[in-house]
């Protein structure tokens, strides 16, 4: 600080030889200076041009100097008043330097200590290793939000591409557009969430009659239909209840190449909350369009997807039953830790009524598993609750080691 | 999925095969065995074989798998003099009956044929709205029978169970089974009914049957009715109840009911190309292959020429809607994990959504800050959500038939989630870092659900000394990893104390706010400590992201 306070230098500067132009300036941190001296009223800026005001003048004259006084005595004397100490530390223009004590021994190393030396000097106090620490915990990720990470790693590993599809949906999209008839139980009171509010929604007119008839009489899809549609129920807006809402939106874009989609997504389902059910949970689906597939490599399919996924290639196959695929069928996976086999994934080849009125000529193939019940199996704990727990010790102390699939 | 309870050893009886290969057969046929008590097995139907909710089903198509018994089994059926005269019944205009004749009610088929009733009626059934079965002692009425519609209190019997004649409307209004079944003629003037040609009432479908035609251990033949909404489904179900029970014993009684003869036993004809099989299977099965399998599935194999299949369908499946129903049976059939899989090859990369990758980053940034990561629901309430957090109400998704006042709404935002987990800590070690990234869903009438799903960051500390500056800079340092320009202005929001809350800008719009969180929201949710939070939306920086 050899030659004071910037803007003391600005106004002497501009006290010295009048009016300046901004580019005439050429002191040490102009900006600063410039700065504080109009922050201070003590200069006006019109059109570049840089003018003392009256109070400038004062402070020429008086309170800075004052500043400066303080700061030259600062140098000579290593303090002032403390009045002034305040103002120039405040702006980092000066650093107190805490007065090195006179020790036996070195305890809490310091700034001062290294600065001045005295640590060659002095011994070190002997500190107990054994003496306990108290606990800090990292910021880390919810397990159940490593674990979709994982998944989804896997899965794009696999080459699936993710897409998504709106949590409020329209019957249209959730059942209608995958041939669950509209009296069909899955579709009642005590299987999905109706909205009350907003209550209807709007589909796209160019599925809409091809979907009427493929449910009224099967349509061109050479299937006999259910005989029974009503566009009432069609519009109906509900929370969706799986994700295959996303795959089957993604064909109704469908562009003709061959691809492999996935989605991980809540989803949401009447039940009673206990250790096995939750009213939202999330569901993990997906599938591939191809020219030439076949029920035989859904299954091969399936098996890769065990062998890259769930790490394990002890499985089977079991026949099942879903409205929107035939065939269908369930894999089984064993898990060594449970002793047991557990129906983990369902799949199946989407039916003609659900590709038609797409307009998808090719098969689709179609998987999904309770992503939740995984996500417990694998994380290893047995209350599903857990997934979505609101008690910070379990996520403080779960160990990140164990999210790994 | 429907669940039927067997008797063990009834069914090893029924399918004449040992318990171990029974167990695994299950299996493959669509009906694994759930859970085991005993001698108590109960197995897990798939919904579309209605035909198999009964051992006497079940072993029927362990039978066909197997090869001890194939194709379509011929019902032992014979013309009977009884009739049913039908009138216009406006709740429920079809009707289908049969009888059974020569039955042996043993305990096993009386349970059986109950809880086939049961498990329709719950099903395809629709509650009995759709499909309602009666089945009565044939033998303590006297036909012919008529089944008509009488005013609610025209009419008075004996319903089962009771000993008291009652009226159809008292029954609705007092019955245990008119509490439970009324809604399914609500808005009808007249009910149905079925009598016979004494004006004894055999049964008010489909609420309750007579006691008069109580079936017994001595009943010897049945009389069996089937009503509903669907005529298609009322002669199906009929037919699977009359052939579920001959396979056990007694012969088919036909009934001449209005013009038609019933049960319809006479199997429909379908015709299937081998290509069509192979395109789906991918096993390039022989028609004489194709034709063997399907006859262990319970088909009747027609004819074989030029590619194509003419087959029969079983009379009492009702799953059979389109080929590729078939083609299913052919895959069951030739056993599942017999089919050797293939790896489909489609050379396209994996990618995942943009959002979930910024999602991923800005999860990072947070940990970065030592923040722990919460996870919530989406459901919530409106106390939660706004008379909580000391703000107004804000439209949002309401259900309509919610499960329990806590889980009412989707929320519109995440710093109630955030504050709810805080209150539940207060016995935790502080400071408390938390964040949660996830979805709210706002009204948004533009859209085909009129719904939009916003992905938001919210973050939230608390402990002794939590104030305006240790928030902002927080605020400040995720922004600035974001990518965007960001502006603070002053902002008034309810949940903050006044003056200490920062509206956040992104390029230039609104996004967000940050503050001290109002001593009131802290009473409110029984938080004894300061705590500062954030919210940010996120849509503008995951539509940023090519500027990024």
């Amino acid at each position: 600080m050899e030659r004071g306070l910037p803007e003391i230098v600005l106004i002497e500067l501009i006290g010295k030889k009048g009016p300046l132009r901004i580019e005439e300036i050429n002191i040490e941190s102009k900006n600063i200076a410039i700065s504080w001296a109009k922050k201070n009223g003590w200069i006006n800026i019109e059109q570049g041009v840089l003018k003392l005001t009256p109070k400038g003048a004062e402070i020429i004259e008086t309170r800075a100097y004052a500043l400066q006084s303080a700061l030259e005595k600062i140098d000579r004397e290593g303090t002032c008043e403390e009045e002034f100490l305040k103002v120039l530390e405040s702006r980092n223009l000066i650093e107190r330097v805490k007065e090195i004590p006179d020790i036996e021994e070195i305890a809490q190393l310091t700034p001062e200590i290294i600065i001045s030396g005295i640590w060659k000097t002095k011994p070190f106090k002997p500190y107990d290793v054994y003496a306990p620490a108290p606990q800090v915990y990292p910021g880390k990720k919810h397990p159940y939000a490593q674990f979709i990470e994982e998944v989804k790693e896997k899965l794009i590993e696999m080459g699936f591409e993710e897409v998504e599809s709106p949590l409020v949906e329209t019957e249209f999209w959730n059942f209608d557009a995958l041939f669950v008839p509209q009296d069909h139980p899955a579709r009642e009171w005590h299987d999905i969430f109706f909205l009350k509010n907003p209550k209807t929604g709007k589909i796209p007119e160019n599925l809409k009659e091809k979907i009427k008839l493929t449910h009224e009489n099967g349509w061109i899809t050479g299937s006999k239909g259910w005989g029974i549609w009503s566009q009432e129920r069609a519009l109906r807006l509900i929370l969706r209840s799986h994700t295959t809402t996303a795959s089957v939106r993604y064909l109704s874009k469908f562009d003709g190449e061959e691809t492999k989609v996935f989605s991980i997504g809540r989803i949401f389902r009447p039940d009673v909350i206990d250790r096995t059910h939750l009213m939202e949970f999330d569901q993990c689906e997906g599938i591939i369009v191809g020219k030439k597939v076949t029920f035989r490599h859904l299954l091969g399919m399936l098996k890769e997807f065990a062998k890259v996924v769930l790490g394990t290639e002890k499985i089977k196959f079991i026949p099942h039953y879903y409205p929107f695929t035939e065939p269908s069928v369930d894999m089984a996976v064993y898990f060594p830790k449970l002793k047991k086999w557990v129906e983990i994934v369902g799949s199946g080849m989407f039916r003609p009524e659900v590709l038609k009125p797409l307009g998808i000529d090719y098969p689709v193939l179609a998987w999904g598993f309770g992503f939740s019940r995984l996500a417990m199996f694998k994380l290893e704990i047995d209350d599903i609750r857990y997934l979505f727990t609101r008690d910070i010790k379990f996520l403080r102390e779960y160990p990140v080691m164990k999210c790994l699939l | 999925m429907p669940v039927i309870e067997v008797d063990k050893n009834d069914l090893i009886e029924l399918c004449g095969i040992p318990e171990e290969e029974l167990r695994e057969v299950l299996t493959l046929v669509k009906a694994p065995i759930d859970e085991e008590e005993g001698d108590a097995w109960k197995l897990e139907i798939t919904p579309d074989r209605l035909d198999m909710f009964s051992p006497e089903g079940v072993a029927r198509s362990v039978k066909g798998f197997l090869g001890i018994e194939t194709e379509v089994s011929n019902y032992p059926a014979i013309d009977t003099e009884i009739e049913v005269k039908v009138n216009k019944v406006e709740a429920r205009p079809y009707i289908a009956c049969a009888c059974i004749l020569d039955v042996k009610l043993s305990d096993n088929l009386i349970k059986s044929l109950m809880q086939l009733q049961e498990k329709l009626h719950e099903t395809i059934g629709r509650k009995r709205k759709k499909i309602a079965i009666g089945i009565h002692d044939l033998d303590k009425v006297s036909p012919p029978f008529e089944y008509l519609e009488v005013l609610p209190d025209e009419i008075a019997f004996v319903p089962l169970g009771k000993s008291e004649k009652m009226t159809l409307d008292d029954i609705l209004k007092k019955h245990e089974k008119g509490k439970e079944y009324s809604f399914c003629l609500e808005g009808f003037k007249k009910y149905p009914l079925i009598v016979d040609k004494y004006g004894e009432v055999l049964s008010f479908p489909p609420i309750i049957n007579g006691e008069l035609t109580r079936v017994t251990e001595n009943t010897k033949n049945l009389f069996i009715d089937v009503t509903g909404t669907d005529k298609k489904l009322v002669e199906k179900t009929l037919t699977i109840v009359a052939t579920s029970i001959t396979e056990r014993c007694g012969k088919i009684g036909k009934v001449k009911v209005g013009n038609e003869i019933y049960p319809k036993l006479l199997p429909e004809q379908f015709s299937i190309k081998v290509e069509n099989i192979d395109r789906v299977l991918g096993l390039g099965l022989s028609e004489h292959e194709i034709g063997e399998i399907l006859k262990r599935m319970r088909y009747s194999v027609i004819e074989l020429k030029g590619g194509t299949l003419r087959v029969m369908i079983p009379p009492y499946r009702v799953d059979i809607l389109h080929e590729v129903d078939i083609i299913e049976d052919v895959a069951i059939g030739y056993g599942i994990n017999n089919i050797k899989p293939v790896v489909p090859k489609i050379p396209v990369p994996g990618k995942k959504l943009p959002k979930e990758k910024i999602t991923e980053k800005i999860r990072e940034i947070m940990l970065g800050f030592g923040f722990q990561e919460i996870m919530s629901f989406i459901l919530s309430n409106k106390e939660k959500q706004y008379l909580k957090m000391n703000v107004s109400e804000e439209r949002c998704v309401e259900i309509e038939n919610p499960m329990s006042l806590e889980y009412t709404t989707c929320r519109t935002w995440l710093l109630p989630c955030l504050l709810e987990f805080l209150s539940e800590n207060t016995h935790n070690k502080y400071p408390q870092m938390v964040f949660e990234i996830g979805d709210c869903v706002v009204i948004d009438e533009i859209q085909e659900t009129r719904t939009r799903d916003v992905r938001k960051l919210a973050g939230a500390i608390a402990h002794d000394k939590a104030n305006l500056t240790e928030i902002k800079s927080i605020v400040e340092g995720v922004v600035k990893e974001l990518g965007v320009n960001l502006v603070i202005k002053q902002y008034e929001h309810d949940s903050f104390i006044p003056t200490r809350c920062g509206e956040i800008y992104l390029n230039g719009k609104s996004c967000g706010f940050f503050g001290e969180i109002h001593p009131k929201v802290l009473e409110n949710w029984k938080i004894e400590k300061p705590v500062v939070a954030f919210e940010i939306d996120l849509t503008e920086i995951i539509k940023n992201r090519k500027t990024l």
